[in-house]
């Protein structure tokens, strides 16, 4: 038998290496009927690690927006550039990336990580370096005292909103005596209070509340706690795939509600039949149908996404609250670069104080559900949260909880300097 | 027993990553600056795996309480950095002599397997404890006007921190090899390679073991007080298991026989990672098989290549 050759080998594994080499600073410029120097716009994204599922919608909403605008006449007339970086779902790798699309790539703008360690470590460098900050973090801690900045806004939801929403359509529909497994990880004790306090607001109540700790193995001895008198049981874990299934396994046949978000961290089809009855809190619904706009269906053909929210390429269901976080992001920058006159990096303080006078974002190409309101003191967006409820199969638009409904107080104000 | 091509080459490597820190710009710099605080940890691994005979799985936590110590020590003692770092290597020495303590009552293997439960036991109170912790979110360091025996200091990812970072790295290297000529290493050499006989001779191999263990556990918080410093930011990451498996990874790679192999092996696997991240998004694909390259035909890393296998085997 031939040996095998420590040259062979290190070949071998060359090779692989050389295989697995795919441009990951990804950089796109496609412009058409635009002119001048590009506007250059740094995506710090998870692309890999444990928060690549929600970082593939990201990614796909940033490159097919930008190919989007650039052939709808840019930014002020200039082509836009993207440039895309991989944070590894890793605070370190997040920050560092962050710092080379900042003083390596010289980025003008920058769409953040959607992990809120990497936001909240990466906001602070990004406000020294006077470069604007769409955070992607669905923390409330993230424009909240200590951690907000003037050089950052947020453009898409966060927990304390999506439960001061949902929890009172919820209380209405689904029964007033609520159940919460969560993460004992910051996300999900942030969910737990905020989801107690709108129950509360609404005339419910929650009983006892299940941590599930952090790397569990098995979540099935922690789901054997849940109260099952409860009328609705409200969960904000990260593997709520796997919660569900042993929920449905275990005899519990209460309405389930997802944390704000949760449908796209996976693709709610996986739940089959157990997923009947299940319901979640989003920025967008899936299927066009729910959203009855012409500027939405415009974005899912640009993104290559079906009229019923499937994702043609890859198969898979739509991340529509992460395709929406970005489209109000872009949508952000490009509506207030072109209304301040920003030209250069230096512009952006003036296209802050510019931003904080805006206080709606009316419906457009890239608002495309309805105006959306945005908060100076703290640099917050308010829109309408999309309740969806799974039924046969399909996950369809259930309510509509009004951007008002979600507005909670807020702890800083940016707007005092 | 003095290793003067250890000391010299890890001398040498920290003086070049300050001399082309003017160079390379501010971003290597910072780089570079994070890259030294990390050498602390692989040296901190090398220290208890090598020397006190514990394969320890937990550094990471033992240098992530070094980095909150820092946190909450700036808190309480304003923008001192001589004593937000010896609160960082405090808290490590002290988490060091606890979790020594215990693993010196369990078997080679049953230590090892006590430090994965206690790496990942942390981790989940750190998660829970946010109010102290700040959870997955972290916490910032707080903003103070730093300053180094009198002097305003930025902290941050910068040629500062790098220079301060590699200095303290320096003068404890130094410190080692002049210690490690000393009757008191010898002792200690020998109840790493046979604790028993140590016993028997009169020696307290476990004390040794332990003052060791807790060493190393203070180069490791001092390591993390510096990580907060460059950071300015500390999320429970840093005490995960994954952060002790990269510790080991980079001592493996730099020889973990070998204190002065540490940072070597981070430069290696994190220089590689940072460039390679240009590239590709399948990093840890090229570092998985570098390293398998590393273990097949570099058993004691790099600082084993000086001398033939026949001598390293004698050592």
């Amino acid at each position: 038998m031939k040996r095998i050759s420590r040259r062979i080998v290190l070949l071998g594994s060359a090779a692989a290496a050389t295989a697995s080499l795919v441009p990951t600073a990804v950089t796109r410029v496609l412009a058409q009927g635009t002119s001048g120097d590009p506007i250059v716009i740094g995506h710090q994204c998870e692309l890999t690690g444990w928060d690549s599922a929600t970082g593939f919608w990201r990614d796909k909403a940033a490159t097919g927006l930008v190919d989007w605008l650039n052939a709808n006449g840019g930014i002020a007339g200039r082509p836009v550039k993207l440039v895309t970086v991989d944070t590894k779902s890793d605070v370190d790798t997040g920050v560092n990336q962050l710092r080379h699309l900042l003083i390596q790539e010289k980025v003008d703008f920058v769409i953040g990580a959607e992990i809120s360690s990497i936001a909240l470590a990466s906001n602070t460098i990004a406000n020294e370096n006077r470069t604007l900050y769409m955070t992607m973090s669905s923390s409330e801690a993230t424009t909240g005292k200590g951690a907000a900045v003037p050089y950052q806004f947020r453009m898409t939801t966060n927990s304390a909103a999506t439960a001061a929403g949902a929890a009172q359509k919820y209380v209405e529909s689904i029964g007033k005596r609520w159940a919460t497994f969560f993460a004992d990880i910051k996300w999900g004790q942030s969910e737990r209070d905020w989801w107690q306090k709108g129950v509360a607001a609404a005339g419910g109540e929650v009983g006892r509340a299940i941590a599930l700790p952090v790397d569990a193995p098995d979540l099935l001895p922690f789901i054997a706690q849940i109260d099952r008198s409860a009328d609705g049981i409200f969960i904000p874990v990260l593997n709520a795939l796997q919660a569900i299934q042993l929920l449905r396994s275990s005899g519990y046949d209460q309405q389930v509600v997802l944390a704000g978000l949760s449908f796209s961290l996976f693709d709610y089809r996986e739940l089959g039949a157990m997923g009947d009855g299940v319901f979640g809190i989003e920025t967008a619904p899936v299927a066009l149908k729910d959203s009855a706009s012409g500027e939405m269906a415009e974005i899912y053909k640009a993104l290559g996404i079906d009229d019923e929210g499937i994702h043609t390429a890859s198969g898979k269901a739509a991340g529509t609250s992460m395709i929406m976080g970005i489209a109000q992001s872009l949508g952000f920058v490009k509506a207030n670069v072109e209304a301040s006159g920003w030209k250069v990096k230096d512009d952006t303080a003036a296209l802050i104080r510019h931003a904080e006078t805006v206080e709606t974002y009316a419906r457009g190409p890239l608002f495309p559900l309805g105006n959306v309101i945005v908060r100076p003191q703290d640099h917050q967006a308010f829109m309408d949260i999309y309740l969806l409820k799974i039924a046969s199969g399909t996950v369809g638009k259930y309510a509509v909880a009004p951007k008002e409904s979600t507005i909670y107080p807020a702890e800083v104000d940016l707007t005092k300097g | 027993m003095r290793d003067r091509v250890g000391i010299v080459t890890a001398l040498g490597v920290l003086t070049v990553l300050c001399a082309i820190a003017p160079l390379v710009g501010e971003f290597w710099s910072g780089v570079l600056a994070r890259c030294v605080s990390w050498m602390f940890l692989a040296i901190s691994f090398s220290l208890a795996y090598s020397y006190a005979n514990i394969p320890s799985v937990a550094q990471a936590t033992v240098f992530g309480a070094g980095a909150y110590a820092a946190v909450w020590a700036t808190s309480l003692v304003g923008g001192n950095m001589i004593l937000i770092m010896t609160a960082g290597a405090a808290a490590g020495a002290l988490i060091a002599l606890v979790f020594g303590a215990l693993l010196l009552k369990m078997s080679h293997s049953g230590a090892a397997i006590g430090t994965i439960i206690s790496a990942v036991t942390f981790s989940m109170l750190g998660n829970a404890a946010v109010a102290y912790t700040g959870g997955t979110d972290g916490l910032p360091m707080p903003a103070q006007a730093f300053h180094l025996l009198g002097m305003p200091f930025a902290v941050g990812p910068n040629i500062g921190m790098l220079l301060l970072g590699s200095a303290v790295l320096a003068a404890l290297l130094v410190a080692f090899w002049l210690f490690s000529g000393t009757r008191t290493w010898r002792v200690v050499r020998a109840v790493q390679q046979n604790a028993m006989r140590a016993q028997v001779l009169g020696y307290n191999a476990a004390g040794y073991r332990l003052a060791v263990f807790a060493v190393s556990g203070c180069v490791a918080g001092l390591g993390g007080a510096l990580y907060a410093l460059i950071s300015r930011h500390v999320a429970i990451e840093v005490v995960s298991l994954s952060m002790s498996l990269k510790s080991i990874l980079w001592a493996a790679v730099g020889g973990v026989t070998s204190i002065y192999g540490g940072p070597i092996g981070v430069l290696a696997v994190q220089l590689a990672s940072e460039l390679l991240l240009r590239w590709t998004v399948r990093v840890d694909l090229i570092i998985g098989l570098m390293l398998i390259a590393v273990a097949l035909w570099m058993p004691r890393g790099v600082m084993g290549l000086r001398r033939p296998r026949s001598s390293q085997q004698s050592q």
